[in-house]
């Protein structure tokens, strides 16, 4: 008799999971279950991963503070009122592309600090004007807000360096370019009056 | 140990500002690229010493969101000039820093420390558990305005590389807020490694896997608390019923979210008699942890109500934590002892002893100053009092220091 | 009369098994759940459990709490932890066939007394595996959807075969650049037929080497004989030369076990030590192929097999502690299997049995076995246990009613004596060894040398495990955790 009828007599002809067989076969995994029963999916047990000898065993925390506590307590909460602020929630997109986006300067435009500007209304922190690229790597041509904060960054370095006496403006005046092609003569660089690369790396801006 | 807040002279604030410190030098260097987000000058306090102001007065002409004077102020400025002047303590804010001023106060809260490295987002005050020794005392209050300041505080940090905290009271109990918060800084601070603390008790809500996995942000870890092995010592620990059932699920569903998680323990009187047996229970239920952090008692806010239940002698709990450290580490999951003062800790330990305790919160005492291992030793909390302090504290000398830095690996 | 059905218990029972152990300790029984985790009971503590009077606030109840011996209805519901355990234990079962070895010749130059295949002339390709069966081997290879699979070149002897043998892996790493898979190569040889040639194609592919080495030279010799008596010397020098190509630990070695060899556990680890390698199997004679035409002569009752190797292992923890890593290698993986979690990657001893889940042979005359052993049996005149051939799709093969059969006899949570075996998370089912030593695939658990031989080393085991000092406890762990002895600084706590 052929080994296998032997086996099932012995067996008395049990038979288990009838797909266990063709579950391993698959070069994408199936379910080893019957075809109407549904797991759910999103709450199936972990699977332990082993941790005897990892690849990377290396304590990443090894540097890392406790962050046991929270910051010291003060009585800071009684200073904000308990309007304005988070209302409803607004998620996080992040800009579609890898630059950031520049809006059109605010009318609300550079007036001295402090004093407050636009709204106050929804928001605590009062930021006047809208985005001011920040990290970024843009290779756009740079908007008139971008131009005017650039000249705020000459001016101060010219100013600190005793070639400029004006109001910090942003605004590229007389003043501001004789004093910028006084530097540019001083510093053996190509007297153009314009914020080259050359002229800006000699003031210490750097771009972005 | 460096405070996070401390006073000025504050002229005409107006309404609250949060605002980056910065030196004219940084100003020119980097402009706006000092922030890692969106900002404006009118974010920037101009870092302006005394000297400076008197060499190069029309400085005060730029157009930034407000002076900061770490000097007395000799030269008069206009009256619309948000101007801050005459610190009570001069280190407590520096260029780098992140500020918030409310009108009527002299207060300036640090809330971003440049080159820190326990910068953190607090959440909020709330908390759903109520733990014997909760270092920061819940308060049942609607203070969700924190979301805004931090999504507001991301802007302004510097864009580096660093470790920055999420915590409170429970984050988690701003759900939107938190994965708002957590998706702006993948987008805003991809360099900077976020670790939320948590006792994960919400996380059993499954809608919360979907929401995590979703985000992918590269170097994020939750730091979640176990206290036992078993539901009644740890539902008593965190004194909510329930507690471990809930925890458990949580942490089970972040790791089916692939996140990296942080089992933390507090040592008291209650943990560690059972420190062992919660080793084995995290080793055979919770291997997936990426590292457990078996944590010195900080005895403050709640903790000093209950010292007699929860103060135990480090010396009495050396054995206990050996056998668990060593349980864990053989079998490949990561241990870190902090908060112990190397004294405290045998030599065959300290090879997992960290410098953990926050730069601004720690102190060493008189026994200290002549230790050789002061550099290498976490100190104490600043809350720290006699009632805390173990029989065991001791300067160490050279040699005994040696012996701690050969069983070092 | 006590009264048992009652609300008034603060706990109930999980499914737990438990054992007596017969050590000499008041902590007799062995308790252990359904995870595999466990606990040393007194017998009074045994009664207290089963009687629902052990009380809430000692600590016997709070670990049969954590170990999933008992609940809290009403309190924490511990389903999900133990669903987890024994999901991540069963793990194995989610991927397909992950070794898969290719019989490419039965020719063999050695004419050893416990072979377990008939030995063809050295010349002559009639039992040489041809090239189109080789290439439909490939195929259903890639058809298991296992991650990381080995593929290991079996005989007679296969470096006979070389050819074949470097066509199969250049096809299978050319195929792999599309699968991506991790594949590792092993060839299973005497090492008396390497070249160069041999060598430098095997430093290219990054395979190992796996070889026979029973101990020293006289033993050795004695259990395989060749024409020139010599296989010891040869051996030794192939193994030195593949370690000259491809490194120190480019190959492994093990022993099989004579009567003969049960009288020198010593000389036969001191040969590996003197060797340098870091990992010995000391394995039992199996009962296929010539051995059991030989069992008069070579075969041992298992008895006698557990004598030898508690001493061998007491031999080695000296050796251990003493800063040479040797590693005992079933002793390593029963080891896994006690103290963590985790899935075994060894497919001889698990449940669901290896057999055609875990492991294909592809034998020279084309045909596919689900195990070396059951291919052994043909041997014998047993071809039975034959899945197909290797030109039907995996799929078909593992639908055979032959994988029907093993797999009804090859769960060992469920086969008579197994099933309340406490030892039985840590222990598996054989089918084919059971058919081939007492005629029936389940087996009688009382005559099994299976069940004697598992049971005797997980015993061992666990009273090494207890009973044991810091020391053996840090060379156990040394072996489990694969760092060296000096590594393993302090054994923590031991559960």
């Amino acid at each position: 008799m052929k080994l296998l009828d032997r086996w099932k007599i012995l067996m008395g002809g049990i038979s288990l999971l009838p797909m266990a067989g063709t579950a391993l076969a698959q070069a994408n995994p199936l379910p080893l279950a019957d075809a109407s029963w549904q797991p759910n999916e999103k709450l199936q047990p972990p699977v332990f991963a082993d941790t005897l000898n990892p690849p990377d065993a290396v304590n990443i925390y090894a540097a890392h503070r406790s962050h046991s506590s929270h910051r010291s307590h003060s009585s800071h909460s009684s200073h904000y009122s308990g309007s304005g602020g988070y209302s409803a929630p607004r998620y996080y997109n992040p800009p579609a592309t890898s630059t950031r986006s520049y809006t059109a300067p605010s009318t609300s435009s550079y007036g001295a600090g402090g004093a407050s500007s636009s709204s106050g209304g929804n928001t605590l922190y009062q930021q006047s004007g809208s985005t001011a690229g920040t990290g970024s790597t843009s290779r756009t041509r740079p908007t008139n807000e971008q131009k005017s904060n650039l000249v705020v960054r000459v001016q101060t370095a010219l100013t600190v360096r005793k070639y400029y006496q004006g109001a910090i403006d942003g605004l590229m005046g007389k003043a501001t370019r004789g004093a910028l092609m006084a530097f540019q003569m001083d510093s053996a660089l190509t007297v153009n009056g314009r914020m080259d690369t050359p002229t800006l790396n000699a003031l210490g801006i750097r771009i972005p | 140990m460096l405070r996070k807040e401390t006073h000025f002279e504050i002229c005409n604030l107006t309404g609250p500002r949060l605002l980056k410190v910065i030196t004219v030098n940084e100003f020119i260097q980097k402009g706006l690229a000092v922030c890692a987000g969106e900002a404006s000058f009118h974010d920037l306090l101009l870092w302006l010493p005394a000297a400076t102001l008197q060499d190069d007065p029309q400085l005060l002409s730029l157009p930034v969101g407000g002076f900061l004077v770490p000097d007395a102020l000799t030269t008069p400025t206009q009256d619309t000039l948000l101007v801050l002047h005459s610190p009570k303590e001069l280190d407590v804010v520096q260029p780098g820093d992140v500020v918030a001023l409310t009108p009527n106060s002299t207060l300036v809260r640090v809330l971003y420390r440049r080159g820190s490295d326990s910068n953190l987002l607090f959440m909020t005050d709330r908390c759903n558990s109520l733990c014997l020794m909760c270092s920061q005392p819940p308060k049942d209050i609607d203070d969700h305005w924190h979301i805004e300041e931090n999504l507001r505080l991301i802007d302004l940090m510097d864009p580096g590389e660093e470790n920055l905290g999420i915590s409170g009271g429970e984050p988690t109990l701003y759900r939107d807020g938190l994965l708002e918060i957590l998706a702006k800084c993948k987008t805003v601070l991809p360099q900077k490694s976020l670790h939320v603390l948590s006792n994960g008790r919400l996380l059993k809500e499954p809608s919360w896997i979907e929401a995590l996995a979703a985000l992918q942000h590269p170097q994020l870890s939750w730091g979640i608390p176990l206290y036992a092995d078993n539901a009644t010592e740890h539902d008593h620990v965190v004194q909510a019923p329930g507690a471990f059932s809930e925890t458990i699920q949580g942490l089970y569903n972040l790791a089916r979210a692939k996140q990296i998680i942080e089992v933390r323990v507090v040592l008291s009187r209650l943990t560690t008699p059972r420190l062992p047996e919660l080793a084995h229970y995290v080793f055979r239920n919770l291997p997936f942890v990426r590292h457990v952090a078996l944590m010195g008692i900080e005895s403050t806010g709640l903790a000093r109500k209950h010292h007699e239940a929860l103060w135990i002698d480090p010396l009495d709990y050396q054995e206990p934590l050996s056998q668990a450290v060593y349980f864990l580490a053989n079998r490949g999951i990561p241990v870190s002892i902090y908060n112990l003062p190397l004294c405290l800790i045998p030599p065959h330990l300290s090879h997992f002893a960290r410098q953990s305790i926050s730069d601004w919160k720690n102190l060493f005492i008189d026994a200290c100053q002549q230790c050789a291992a002061i550099e290498h030793c976490s100190g104490f909390f600043k809350s720290h009092t006699d009632r805390w302090q173990s029989r065991g504290i001791h300067p160490l000398s050279i040699e005994a220091f040696g012996a701690y830095a050969r069983s070092a690996h | 009369m006590k009264l048992i059905a009652t609300d008034s218990r603060t706990y109930r029972l999980l499914p737990l098994r438990f054992m007596r152990m017969n050590s000499k300790s008041e902590r007799d029984i062995l308790l252990t759940s359904d995870t595999g985790e466990y606990l040393h009971i007194t017998d009074a503590q045994l009664q207290a459990l089963s009687h629902y009077e052990v009380q809430p606030q000692t600590s016997f109840y709070k670990d049969l709490l954590a170990r999933h011996f008992i609940y809290e209805p009403g309190r924490h519901d511990p389903l999900p932890e133990m669903a987890a355990q024994l999901r991540s234990r069963k793990d194995f079962l989610f991927q397909g066939p992950a070794l898969h070895l290719f019989v490419v010749t039965l020719r063999c130059n050695h004419t050893c007394q416990y072979c377990q295949v008939s030995r063809a002339p050295l010349g002559g390709s009639a039992h040489d595996l041809s090239q189109a069966d080789a290439w439909a081997a490939v195929d259903r290879l890639f058809e298991s959807n296992a991650s990381a699979l080995t593929v290991e070149f079996q005989g007679g002897e296969p470096l006979l075969a070389f050819e074949r043998v470097r066509q199969i892996v250049e096809w299978v790493t050319e195929r792999n650049v599309t699968e991506q898979r991790d594949i590792q190569f092993v060839i299973t040889t005497t090492l008396h037929h390497l070249t160069d040639d041999i060598l430098d194609f095997a430093k290219q592919h990054r395979i190992q080497f796996s070889t026979s080495l029973d101990g020293p030279a006289s033993l050795h010799n004695a259990n395989r004989p060749t024409p020139s008596r010599d296989s010891y010397e040869k051996t030794v020098r192939g193994i030195e030369w593949v370690r000259e190509k491809l490194g120190h630990d480019a190959v492994s070695a093990l022993t099989t076990l004579t009567a003969r060899s049960l009288d020198q556990p010593q000389a036969i680890i001191d040969e590996y030590v003197s060797q340098g390698f870091s990992s010995i199997s000391l394995r039992p004679l199996s009962p296929y192929g010539f051995a059991s035409k030989s069992a008069h002569r070579l075969d041992y009752p298992i008895e006698r097999y557990l004598e030898f190797y508690k001493e061998a292992l007491a031999y080695l923890l000296e050796i251990n502690k003493q800063g040479i890593y040797l590693a005992e290698s079933y002793a390593s993986l029963l080891l896994k299997n006690i103290l963590t979690p985790f899935s075994s990657g060894y497919v001889d001893l698990r449940s669901p049995a290896g057999a055609g889940t875990a492991a294909l042979v592809y034998n020279y005359d084309g045909h596919v076995y689900p195990s070396d052993e059951a291919r052994m049996l043909v041997e014998m005149g047993e071809n039975g246990l034959r899945l197909g051939t290797v030109h039907q799709p995996l799929r078909e093969l593992l639908a055979s009613p032959v994988m029907e059969a093993l797999l009804a006899s090859g769960v060992a949570e469920a086969l008579p004596g197994c099933s309340d075996c406490a030892m039985v998370p840590y222990c598996g089912a054989d089918p084919v060894e059971h058919y081939a030593r007492q005629g029936d695939p389940i087996g009688h658990r009382a005559f099994s040398a299976f069940c004697k031989k598992n049971l005797g080393l997980l015993k061992h085991l666990f009273g090494l495990l207890r009973e044991g000092d810091d020391n053996v406890q840090r060379v156990l762990l040394s072996w489990l955790n694969r760092r060296s002895f000096s590594d393993v600084l302090y054994p923590g706590y031991r559960s």
